[in-house]
């Protein structure tokens, strides 16, 4: 599936360690299918102990192999998860927008990660089910900040699910120096931006050519540590992932 | 298929499935009338029967060749000790049902557990005909939004029956309370038992204190069957480990429990990271891991000889698939080679002659097993 969509041109290649990590149903199987395979399923079957997926991304001057473990996301399985982060480039911690709890255990695995996992990981904060909430507290690209917000302190209608504002989560990926996105598996929408961003914030340093191909410069190093709210377009990334 | 399950997916094709099945359709004809005869030979009924041959060499043998799929259930029960247990456990299931209903500082189950069971029940086969709601529910809500808002759900009866034993199983061992892959045991075993939900209390109840003590726990002991099985991979099957062995020594991985008793050699073993591929071998039993027909093979097996059964067939999955992990040059590939290895497996004929055979794995008996937990 991944090598389907590779071109001929020779681009350097590297290989990406990342890990999901967030409490149980926050939807991590699901976006990793989304990406991967570019499918949903309602009632997707727990994760028992983790499974591991490979994607490539393609950047303008070279592609990713992102090497993916989807782990199981209750609290007793968390004991295994060291061995899964161990030596990860990147992490992406999940939580539910309809669950604040889910939020709180993200803000564990972020700590977690902070203290334990490789100095220079990349960790992306995701907010997924983002189709729950109603579409005024959606953040649509090209908003700016404060339209969100304001958004998001809306009355409440009762089609929208939301519990975990925007901007509560986005203040504290910023503190955290966290990438952050908001995402709904089912619709797809902001799902490979995620994976295109954290590709473009690994950095050059950090890749190691999975056949000891070096790195090229060019890529910004310093997207390590901007908050990015909404993706960079619309769905249907044009450069992205082969999704 | 024969169980509700679907015939494909993404690793087997409708072709391989079609392929497969009409032999082992034969099969199973073949199997059940040898089953009749043994049965009538000991006088035992043959419709819907409870009562099953005393244990012995050719029962066993039987066994190892698959029951008859309509007497799975009542068999596993039987071999496992299910009558003796039910006997000792009367009317304890259905207390423990009715406390379930009470709050937690009466007696009843914690919310944790029960939010999680609750969590888990639509995600339990959710391909299988007799647990997806029944009509093709038009969802005019959507039915996938936050407990909160779930409309009561017109939930078919094996999922009621799925949380009440789920709810009383966690009331019950509060050193496990719910783990996840218990739903997908439990379920099996109602859809086997025709949802008698005591029998399937009690067999849950065997399979967590004796074939898998302390793999489901709130402190997970899963790794201890892992290092075992690991432990037993390199004895038997060194061209594999090799292979699969990444660990650097800076990183042992005891693993949590009663690892390290002495006699295990002079290097405390370590996990490799495709060891991790095997946890759902072991805490879901295959469900999920091996197709659905190889998954009730080896249950038929773990009911009747023990977990042995699992390292067994565990052993005989690596050694099937030596030649594909011998094959690998990309040692980032070992990872999903390995997961993927069981899920083709539908032959599991040979599997599981693979996993019996003398010269293989002979000397991989229960006692061994026991003595490396
Ligand atoms: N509405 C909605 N449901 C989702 C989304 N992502 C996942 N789900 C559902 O949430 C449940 C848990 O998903 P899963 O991927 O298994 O979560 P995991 O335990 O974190 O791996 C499943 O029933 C999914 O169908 C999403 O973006 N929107
Ligand atoms: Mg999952």
């Amino acid at each position: 599936m991944a090598e389907s969509t590779g071109t001929p041109t020779p681009r350097p290649s590297s290989s990406v360690k990342l890990v999901l990590l967030g409490e149980a149903a926050v939807g991590k199987s699901s976006l990793v299918m989304r990406f991967v395979n570019n499918d949903f399923q309602e009632n997707k079957e727990p994760t028992i102990g983790a499974a591991f997926l490979t994607q490539k991304c393609n950047l303008p001057n070279r592609t990713i192999k992102f090497e993916i473990w989807d782990t199981a996301g209750q609290e007793r399985f968390a004991s295994l998860a060291p061995m899964y982060y161990r030596n990860a480039q990147a992490a992406l911690v999940v939580y539910d927008i309809t669950k604040p709890q889910s939020l709180t255990k993200a803000q564990h695995w972020v700590a977690e990660l902070q203290r334990q996992a490789s100095p220079g990981i990349v960790i992306a904060l995701v907010g997924n089910k983002a189709d729950l909430a109603s579409p005024g507290s959606f953040p649509a690209p090209g908003d700016d900040a404060d339209g969100v917000e304001a958004n998001a302190d809306a009355e409440q209608d009762e089609s929208d699910a939301r519990k975990v504002p925007t901007r509560e989560a986005k203040a504290y990926a910023e503190e955290e120096g966290l990438l952050f996105y908001e995402t709904s598996a089912k619709t797809g929408q902001y799902v490979a931006e995620v994976f295109t961003a954290i590709a473009h914030a690994i950095p050059e340093s950090s890749l190691k050519g999975p056949r000891g191909v070096g790195g090229q410069t060019n890529l910004g190093r310093d997207d390590g540590a901007r908050v990015n709210l909404a993706g960079p377009r619309e769905t249907g990334p044009k450069e992205g992932c082969a999704c | 298929d024969r169980y509700g399950f679907k015939k494909s997916n993404q690793y087997i094709s409708k072709a391989e499935y079609d392929a497969w099945n009409t032999n082992y359709t034969q099969y199973i004809e073949r199997r059940r009338k040898k089953w009749y005869a043994l049965m009538r030979a000991y006088g035992l009924m043959t419709d819907d029967p409870i009562r099953f041959p005393p244990k012995s060499e050719k029962v066993k043998r039987y066994v190892r060749k698959g029951i008859p799929p309509e007497w799975r259930g009542a068999a596993w029960f039987w071999y496992a000790g299910g009558p003796g247990r039910l006997a000792r456990m009367q009317g304890v299931y259905w207390e423990l049902v009715r406390r379930c209903e009470k709050p937690e500082d009466e007696g009843g189950l914690n919310d944790a557990d029960r939010e999680h069971i609750e969590r888990d029940l639509h995600r339990t086969f959710p391909d299988n005909i007799s647990f997806k709601p029944d009509p093709p529910t038009t969802p005019l809500s959507s039915p996938e939004s936050s407990p909160e808002s779930w409309p009561d759900p017109p939930d078919p009866p094996i999922l009621n029956s799925l949380r009440r034993v789920l709810r009383a199983f966690a009331l019950h061992n509060p050193q496990i309370g719910y783990c996840q892959s218990l739903n997908f045991i439990a379920g099996l075993l109602l859809l086997f038992l025709k949802s008698d939900e005591e029998k399937a209390f009690i067999l849950l109840d065997v399979i967590t204190s004796v074939h898998l003590p302390g793999t489901h726990a709130r402190v997970l002991e899963a790794n201890v069957d892992i290092g075992v099985l690991m432990d037993l991979l390199r004895e038997h099957l060194p061209a594999v480990w090799n292979r699969i062995d990444d660990g650097d020594p800076a990183d042992l991985n005891p693993a949590p429990g009663k690892r390290g008793a002495p006699g295990l050699g002079p290097a405390q073993p370590r996990l490799p990271t495709v060891s991790l591929a095997t946890t759902p071998w072991f805490m879901s039993l295959f469900i999920g891991t091996l197709p659905i027909e190889s998954t009730l093979r080896v249950w038929d097996s773990l009911f009747y000889e023990g977990s042995k059964t699992l390292f067994r067939v565990s052993l005989a999955i690596f050694k099937l698939g030596e030649p594909s992990i011998r094959a690998i040059e990309d040692p980032m590939e070992v990872f999903q080679v390995v997961q993927t290895l069981p899920r083709k497996m539908l032959d599991v004929n040979m599997l599981m002659e693979a996993c019996w055979k003398r010269k293989g794995f002979g000397s991989v008996n229960q006692e061994l097993i026991d003595e490396r937990r």
